[in-house]
């Protein structure tokens, strides 16, 4: 390699660099240059992954990823496996007194629900990411709307507190999110009084779509940022594994604390939200949504 | 209260880096299925030592060094294909027929250009224009220096070239 050649060689890859981060360029070389631009829109020629096929390689991804972590766990020398059992066995011990539940709701928010794992964080402790927020809400007639939207039969409660009835609709978008996940990205239903006060969470139930589709497929964890979470603990819904949230940071004036029970139910995350009625009511109404 | 969603930066950067890996695994084997397989293998690999990943902005080089070594890999185990039939296979977005079979065929000239071409001459193509990769971590996907990069892709470059005039005379004669 000759000096000329690598001043020149260096040059048009410094060109070629500016042409790929679409900044003007001065070109090079007459024919070579054509070359350049035609090995540029290389990329526009080819079929870009369908949202299916890159939920398929998502999916493939988890299932590789929890087979290894598998594989570890056998290969964990039996002390290990001892010690860690009896950590497992001093969280349980904790876990039976309201403080200890508390302190490992704070600590270790996450729960497994079917396919999906929703991971309740304190908002401190939230590990630095990409932050997705609503970009658009878009207020539905009805029901029927709401279901004409996403396509399927929404889940509601066939049990409502005295009073309570269908007093919103919501479609909630967020536009930034992967082009996979279908918007919207969830569904609220508002329950409450016909009249008096508006706010939102007499009775909320929010269907997520995100877990739709095949096993293993859709996203595997939800991380709620919250502000924070004073109790967590397991609830049968009749046999459907389900956690009850206490929410003391998220709730509208004048109450102090937003319930929430959260459960996967036919493929679907449902979110149960009130800060008006007891954990006990809130339980029954969730134990009615078909 | 509108809860915040945080998705894993691994989610974004997949996202992102989807169609490059995937395109460049197209040109570097025949069939599509095959593409998609290494493409996948690449990002399983990825995302378990995505742990060990010191800053994310050395992501994409890191990346196609998994995707080469993955491509690498297969190459050892089996003799390179010869045949450009999986090309057919490869329609291009939602062009017009027209437009679509003059896509077809420019890739179809670009993929026999670059096949002409020495292995390694045809990854720092590659690498460049699909991968968008600058000559630094070219350089650390292949082992070589920087400046050295720049004087492989120019005289790939000039052999690209040669090789699509070389093609256009064919189908003129």
């Amino acid at each position: 390699m000759n000096r000329a050649e690598m001043v020149a060689a260096e040059k048009l890859s410094a060109e070629i660099d500016r042409r790929l981060r679409g900044e003007e360029t001065a070109g090079g070389e007459g024919d070579l240059w054509s070359t350049v631009e035609r090995l540029a829109a290389i990329n526009r020629l080819f079929e870009p992954p369908d949202a299916a096929l890159r939920q398929r390689m998502w999916a493939r991804m988890q299932r590789a990823q929890s087979t290894a972590r598998g594989w570890h766990w056998r290969a964990w020398p039996r002390a290990w496996a001892t010690i860690a059992l009896t950590v497992v066995l001093a969280l349980a011990v904790i876990g039976a007194s309201p403080r200890g539940r508390q302190a490992i709701a704070e600590v270790m928010g996450v729960f497994r629900l079917g396919r999906v794992e929703v991971r309740v964080t304190p908002r401190a402790t939230v590990q630095p990411g990409v932050e997705h927020q609503v970009t658009r809400q878009e207020d539905l007639p009805n029901l029927a709307a709401a279901e004409e939207l996403v396509g399927y039969e929404l889940l509601t409660p066939m049990v409502l507190p005295e009073g309570y009835e269908l007093r919103a609709v919501k479609a909630v978008y967020y536009d930034d999110l992967p082009a996979w996940i279908p918007q919207p990205f969830y569904i609220d239903l508002d329950y409450g009084p016909p009249t008096g006060d508006t706010h939102p969470y007499y009775l909320r139930l929010r269907e997520y779509r995100v877990s739709f589709g095949g096993p293993g497929e859709g996203i595997s964890a939800l991380r709620f940022a919250t502000g924070e979470v004073s109790m967590a603990e397991d609830v049968d819904l009749d046999g459907r594994h389900a956690v009850l949230l206490h929410l003391p940071g998220a709730a509208f004036p004048p109450a102090e604390v937003l319930l929430e029970v959260v459960w996967e139910q036919g493929g679907v995350v449902v979110e149960l939200m009130s800060q008006e009625l007891s954990a006990e009511e809130l339980v029954a109404v969730a134990r009615s949504v078909r | 209260m509108e809860r915040l969603i945080v998705a894993d930066d691994f989610a974004r950067l997949y996202e992102e880096y989807l169609p490059r890996v995937l395109n460049y695994m197209r040109l570097r084997v025949d069939d599509e299925a095959l593409a998609e397989d290494l493409t996948a293998l690449t990002f399983e690999r990825a995302l378990a030592a995505w742990g060990g990943l010191r800053s994310q902005s050395a992501f994409g080089g890191w990346l196609f060094r998994i995707a080469h070594n993955t491509v690498a890999e297969y190459y050892r185990g089996r003799r390179p294909l010869a045949s450009l039939d999986g090309l057919a296979n490869v329609p291009a977005d939602d062009a017009p027929a027209e437009q679509w079979v003059e896509q077809a065929e420019e890739l179809l000239a670009l993929r026999g250009a670059l096949r002409a071409l020495p292995e390694r001459d045809q990854e720092v193509i590659v690498l460049k224009f699909v991968g968008g990769l600058g000559n630094e971590e070219i350089g650390r996907v292949m082992g070589l220096r920087a400046g050295h990069v720049a004087v492989l892709l120019y005289r790939a470059l000039h052999k690209v070239r040669a090789e699509l005039e070389k093609g256009k005379g064919d189908e003129q004669g």
